[in-house]
């Protein structure tokens, strides 16, 4: 199945997570903010001007910068 | 004593727990291993005094942020009875993992699982008894902010306590299981022991955010917040700083001034006139200094700081910064103490010096009271709040400009990812015991420095020859004389350079010296500082005050969290040179225009 990154989601689309192309310790300390391989994830809204994602996983809303989002490597549902 | 560490993610209401558990009565304290202040607090327990510290919040065990670092450290240095770990019932799909590894390092532990209200709520099921015979440790549903279950909690606490013995622990990161089984586990029991609802939207937050994150709205709504938050503090105390100034006058009057007759007038000049005076001013400008600190935690238990860092973010990027280092700025304007302690979340050392460089240039509480009493002696009450504004301005300018200067130097690679909590309405008791802990804080140090402060100005002034005060022949009028050729080009004449020696050690002394100085008090001092100086001149000094060194303990904090004397004295030389040469450019300009 073709992936995606998470930074090229739009509004509302959802996505399964499949993996986290960062250095162990970033890696980590994202897996534990909750981005772990076959969580769903989407995106409620997105910052003006090239200011960060607003996402939800699970029971958890997190804001991530567009740049550590390129990082998650994400499969689009429909 | 027996001891309960108190562990879990940020954003559990784990400080909420101990306060619920142990009343107001923290301190704060210095523990083995560990760097930092950690608050500390007694609670009885059956029939035993129990001792709860609180640890600073942490997602891992396994983490490398200087907080993750703090928690292990403090368990491998300290003997802890019980482990006490809170979760939020509503994020349990998070968060498990945490208990998890917990269960896994061998020593007692208990798990509270608070907000239960908010999962009841938002239809979220757990079986405690499953979960506890899982894990393998007791298991509480409680919520602190609402007091359910707490009694039950302490029932559990007391129970648990009886039959452990101290543990220590050592090499904490070899005794957990590899992240992946950790997860695998942690899912296993999420699934076994709690229901969690399809949809875990709260409607309210959601409905909450589309209004105030708005992409073209969310800033200009966010500035008129924080606008409306300092007007109504301005509002709310003017009326009880009026009558604390009253109140301490008219104690002067009946119960000092008599004094006269039985003492000899040199001590009476030290204590009354020197020590009641000066710790009186400061004393009328604490009601602002309390408002503003029930402001900030009503802000901050609302859930709305982490959206500031959202909105703030995009611009906050330009200036090598990140959102986190807005909300920082933010909570420098009650004091920078605690904001330079707050730069712990950021994990890359060369993002935290950068916003530890600027951080210093927010317009704390203590020189808005230096602020507030000379520009209602020098200027028009029309005038008064431009320039106070104007004064905020030149705060976020010097911030933003050296982060720009400096941001090639200090660039980090750290991810921005930041928690959204949803909006939260604060009890009127969470947001009292928050500010008051803040407000302990600062009266603990004012009252130390000023005390000590007011009466070195004193001594200063008058000796070894009082008449005038501080004048020539004095101590402080040579120091003045000495500091002259720095100070004149930016119009700070002798006094008042004596002031900004005391300064450096804490603003909140700057008023205090005055009156001892002057030995004159409230509208006198005011008379006295109109005829004495001009507008630029005090236009000049205020921008010196801003801008220069906040105070010592700013420098000790600085210190203590960078670990380097070279960036310490890096930045008390940039904010000094800043300081001078913002002044001088100021004053010889409005000079030359002839003002």
């Amino acid at each position: 199945m073709a992936t995606i990154r998470l930074s090229a989601l739009k509004c509302g689309e959802h996505a399964v997570i499949r993996g986290i192309h960062a250095e162990d310790a970033i890696r980590q300390r994202m897996v534990s903010m909750g981005f772990r391989s076959g969580r769903e994830a989407s995106v409620i809204r997105r910052g003006r001007l090239g200011g960060p994602l607003h996402i939800r996983i699970g029971s958890v809303s997190l804001v991530i910068r567009s740049k550590d989002a390129e990082q998650v490597e994400v499969s689009l549902m429909v | 004593m027996k001891r309960v560490a108190l562990i879990g993610m940020p954003n559990t209401g784990k400080s909420t727990f101990f306060n619920k558990l142990t009343g107001s009565s923290a301190r704060t304290g210095n523990w083995p291993g560990v760097t930092v202040d950690l608050l500390a607090a007694t609670a009885i327990l059956g029939a035993e005094a129990v001792e709860f510290v609180d640890l600073p919040g942490i997602y891992d065990l396994h983490g490398f942020s200087e907080d993750e670092q703090v928690v292990r450290k403090f368990l491998e240095n300290n003997t802890v009875d019980l482990v006490c770990l809170v979760l939020n019932s509503t994020q349990l799909d998070q968060q498990l993992g945490l208990a998890v590894q917990f269960s896994q390092l061998g020593c007692h532990c208990m798990l509270i699982l608070n907000m239960m209200d908010e999962a009841e709520q938002l239809g979220v099921q757990i079986n405690t008894e499953s979960m506890a015979r899982k894990l393998g440790i007791p298991v509480s549903l409680v919520s602190a902010k609402r007091g359910q279950g707490i009694a039950a909690a302490k029932d559990q606490l007391t129970q648990s306590l009886q039959n452990t013995v101290p543990c220590e622990l050592e090499k904490i990161q070899s005794k957990l299981s590899q992240d992946d089984s950790v997860v695998e586990t942690a899912e296993k029991l999420l699934s076994d022991s709690v229901v969690l609802p399809v949809t875990l939207e709260r409607k309210t937050t959601e409905r909450i955010d589309r209004v105030l994150l708005h992409p073209l709205l969310g800033l200009p709504l966010f500035f008129l917040f924080m606008f409306l938050v300092f007007q109504a503090i301005y509002l709310l105390s003017a009326p009880v700083q009026e009558s604390v100034e009253w109140l301490l006058g008219e104690f002067r009057s009946f119960a000092l001034d008599p004094l006269i007759n039985v003492l000899p007038a040199w001590l009476f000049g030290l204590l009354v006139t020197g020590v009641y005076d000066g710790v009186a001013t400061v004393a009328s400008f604490v009601p602002v200094i309390i408002f503003f600190f029930f402001m900030m935690a009503l802000v901050e238990d609302s859930g709305y700081l982490s959206r500031a860092a959202y909105l703030t973010d995009a611009l906050m990027a330009r200036f090598g910064l990140d959102g986190r280092g807005f909300v920082m700025l933010l909570m420098g304007f009650g004091c920078n103490v605690p904001a330079l302690m707050g730069t712990r979340v950021m994990r890359s050392r060369p993002l935290r010096l950068l916003n530890m460089l600027i951080i210093p240039f927010s317009l704390c509480s203590a020189r808005l009271q230096v602020f507030l009493f000379m520009i209602s002696a020098l200027f028009s009450a029309k005038n008064a709040p431009v320039v106070l504004f104007s004064l905020y301005v030149v705060s976020f300018l010097a911030a933003f400009g050296s982060a720009l200067l400096f941001r090639g130097r200090m660039s980090s690679n750290e991810p921005f990812v930041l928690e959204l909590p949803p909006y939260r309405l604060p009890t009127i008791r969470q947001v009292i015991l928050r500010g008051w802990q803040e407000v302990k804080h600062f009266l603990k140090r004012a009252s130390k420095f000023i005390i000590i402060g007011v009466v070195l100005v004193w001594f200063l002034t008058h000796y070894p020859e009082a008449t005038p005060p501080g004048g020539p022949n004095s101590l402080a009028g040579m120091m003045g004389d000495w500091l002259s050729p720095v100070l004149n080009p930016i119009g700070i004449g002798a006094q008042m350079a004596v002031v900004l020696v005391f300064g450096f050690v804490a603003k909140e002394i700057v008023l205090g010296s005055l009156v001892a100085m002057t030995g004159l008090q409230g509208a006198a001092l005011v008379g006295y500082l109109g005829t004495n100086m001009d507008w630029v001149q005090a236009y000049s000094f205020m921008l010196f005050v801003l801008l220069y060194t906040p105070c010592l303990s700013t420098v000790a904090t600085m210190l203590n969290e960078s670990k380097s004397w070279k960036y310490t004295t890096f930045t008390i030389v940039w904010s000094l040179s800043l300081a001078w040469v913002a002044s001088f450019i100021f004053y010889q300009t409005a000079r030359y225009f002839g003002l």
